[in-house]
């Protein structure tokens, strides 16, 4: 079997808490702490849970942008956390990145061209002589098209929905295997938001891309994402194909990210009856002991206060992190009844 | 028709250096007592301002030009700014997106709340902190008797719109205007709050209106709809008719971009272009340039707001014939 296109092993990236340079930090942070999972060739993943769960952190150290403080990151089967500087910047040509405000993301002081020369110009991929046509090109492949009309535009003088697009050329501009999108569609309009997301589609087909899609929409997840991955509090709860997911949740957590997800039909949504999941995400300096979720789980036992649930595997590839998981159906048949009988 | 309130022709301006910025267009709107009406639409196409305009909390260079709002008999814009505020918060209460630039960071949160209990129902300092208190508890905070001592920063951000909704049904409004109340929360935390909403609102008897881009939240929790674009109602119509079959294309186009966590979309469909700008919006049709089904007079002249059956309301000259 060949090694997957990227792959995280047991992945930890705690910060110290308050603190400064006077006092000592109050505490640890466990953004992520100790998460595993793989990205192959050619699939969009869905990496979703609730602010603070650690997604982002976790896409961050992908990227290289924080240091993991434990565990491995590989690409391609080989190691990238201990890489030298110089093969360090073949991996980050490979993994770029879109993020979810393309108002901060792009520098307001250049110009479309001065930005998609950048990494151009940083990988040596194209004469300078050429950057010039090598940009207009990108810009075309993102549907802003004849691309040379907009290369000596600055950013104030594009839309939101233009910007991303902007924000995506550059990332495309050397090539990459990987686009690690976080939130990438949540700060746009419905219309925008369906144009953008038909553009990623069309681009992962061209330009043959992985993604790494990080959001907390589970309507964008269920339409483009071939896999979900769904972290709480630092831990992976569940993974699997999304269809198989949605339909049969089999993390009690995962189960209320969807009943709480507002469905676009009165009808369905009526029918449906959830109890709302109690309180707020506890603090990641000091997560409960167990089962990170328990005290906001409606399914808890004693169990689940004392030890801390493996992430277990079942059917299909999938695997859940839940004392209870086996008995998947019992708990979210009720639910899931209710959803079927509306499809 | 019984009617609590009753916008009529509402149109507010905004006077820019660049241009004036029709931001609402002879918008009308009915709420009965009790109900729940939604007004969507995407970012700048006029569903907060609206919203700000029937409550009068607008300023220069924002101007209301026109318009009647009546509310229980009572002409809103004809009002003494005096007699407003007492309206404001007490018959009609507002909750808004971003519960920190409404709470004031440097007061208790308990003396905050008796505050609006205080102006409101005129009670003295001991009532309104007994008051505040109960009006915590309603909104079900965990340990109301701690968090009254508690500052805005030292809550999460669910809490704090708790502590907003408080405020805002303290004085048992009979309208409560929504603004995006739940966009800035995480989805658990979402449904959490509008839970609340409907238990209080069911409690109250209170009237709703939501103002929101998101249609699975309308759909959800609301009975009837208003769907706005660049400035203008472009339809009307109930909850279920709304969703099952949209009569202006813009709806159309909105619930087929819009996407649904029990099927997977094959295809995007994806509305082309971007709102108008709304200092020059297009002749005609304002909705004209993006529409798939424009024709002939949609760029010439602007569309009639056609009745059709069940009361719907559609601003479409797709539906000229039904006149």
């Amino acid at each position: 079997m060949t090694a997957p296109l990227l792959e995280v092993r047991n992945l930890r990236v705690h910060f110290p808490a308050g603190g400064g340079w006077v006092h000592r930090p109050r505490g640890v942070v466990r953004a992520v702490d100790g998460v595993s999972l793989s990205l192959e060739e050619g699939e969009i993943l869905a990496l979703v849970g609730e602010s603070g769960c650690g997604k982002t952190t976790l896409g961050r150290a992908i990227l290289g942008l924080v240091a993991p403080t434990s565990g491995a990151i590989l690409f391609e089967g080989s190691e990238v956390t201990d890489l030298a500087p110089a093969e360090r910047r073949g991996y980050h040509r490979h993994v770029q990145m879109i993020f979810q405000d393309p108002f901060d993301s792009l520098n307001p002081r250049k110009t479309v061209l001065q930005t998609l020369a950048q990494p151009l110009r940083n990988h040596g991929l194209v004469p300078a002589r050429e950057q010039r046509a090598a940009a207009a090109e990108l810009l075309d492949h993102v549907g802003l098209s004849p691309g040379r009309a907009f290369l000596d535009r600055y950013p104030h003088q594009f839309s939101g929905g233009q910007r991303q697009r902007i924000c995506i050329a550059r990332a495309l501009a050397v090539r990459p295997r990987i686009i690690v999108a976080d939130e990438a569609v949540s700060a746009l309009d419905i219309s925008i938001r369906a144009q953008i997301l038909k553009l990623l589609r069309k681009l992962q087909e061209e330009f043959q891309l992985s993604y790494l899609f990080i959001t907390h929409d589970l309507g964008v997840v269920r339409s483009l994402c071939d896999r979900v991955a769904v972290m709480y509090l630092g831990r992976m709860v569940e993974e699997g194909a999304t269809d198989s997911i949605f339909t049969l949740p089999r993390h009690p957590y995962t189960s209320a990210l969807l009943a709480a997800s507002p469905m676009v039909d009165p009808e369905a949504a009526r029918r449906r009856t959830h109890i709302p999941l109690a309180g707020d995400v506890p603090s990641a300096m000091r997560p409960p002991p167990g089962c990170r979720f328990h005290p906001r789980c409606p399914i808890a036992a004693t169990i689940c206060r004392e030890a801390e649930p493996p992430l277990l595997a079942f059917e299909g590839g999938r695997r859940s992190a839940c004392h209870f998981a086996a008995e998947a159906p019992s708990w979210t048949l009720a639910a899931v009844a209710k959803r079927e009988d509306v499809a | 028709m019984q009617e609590l309130l009753r916008v009529e022709d509402l149109t507010t301006h905004i006077f820019t250096p660049a241009g004036v910025v029709r931001a609402v267009e002879g918008v009308s709107l009915r709420i009965r007592p009790s109900e729940a009406v939604a007004l969507v639409g995407e970012s700048g196409c006029g569903k907060s301002m609206t919203a700000l305009s029937l409550m009068r909390l607008v300023r220069p260079p924002v101007r209301i030009l026109g318009g009647r709002v009546w509310f229980k008999g009572r002409d809103l814009l004809a009002l003494s700014e005096a007699e407003m505020r007492m309206v404001r918060g007490g018959e009609i209460a507002m909750v808004f997106q971003d519960p920190m630039t409404f709470l004031n960071p440097v007061f208790r949160v308990g003396d905050q709340v008796a505050e609006a209990i205080c102006i409101h129902q005129g009670l003295g300092r001991r009532a309104a902190e007994a008051g505040a208190l109960e009006a915590l508890r309603h909104v079900k905070i965990p340990a109301p008797e701690a968090v009254v001592h508690y500052y805005p920063h030292q809550l999460s951000g669910g809490m704090r719109q708790r502590v907003l909704i408080a405020m805002a049904v303290a004085c048992r409004p009979a309208l409560l205007i929504a603004d995006e109340p739940t966009t800035a929360l995480d989805v658990t935390i979402q449904a959490q709050i509008m839970a609340l909403l409907s238990d209080i609102r069911r409690e109250l008897g209170s009237a709703l209106l939501l103002i929101s881009h998101d249609l699975g939240l309308v759909a959800e929790y609301c009975d009837r709809v208003y769907v706005m674009y660049a400035g203008e109602i472009v339809e009307e119509a109930d909850v279920f008719g709304l969703f099952k079959g949209p009569q202006h294309p813009y709806t159309a186009a909105l619930l087929k971009s819009s996407l649904n966590i029990d099927h997977r979309v094959a295809a995007f469909e994806a509305i082309e272009g971007q709102p108008p700008n709304l200092i020059a919006p297009p002749p005609g049709c304002r909705f004209h340039p993006r529409c798939p089904r424009a024709f002939e007079p949609c760029s010439r002249s602007a569309p009639p707001v056609v009745t059709l059956e069940g009361g719907r309301v559609a601003r479409c000259w797709l539906h000229e014939d039904g006149r």
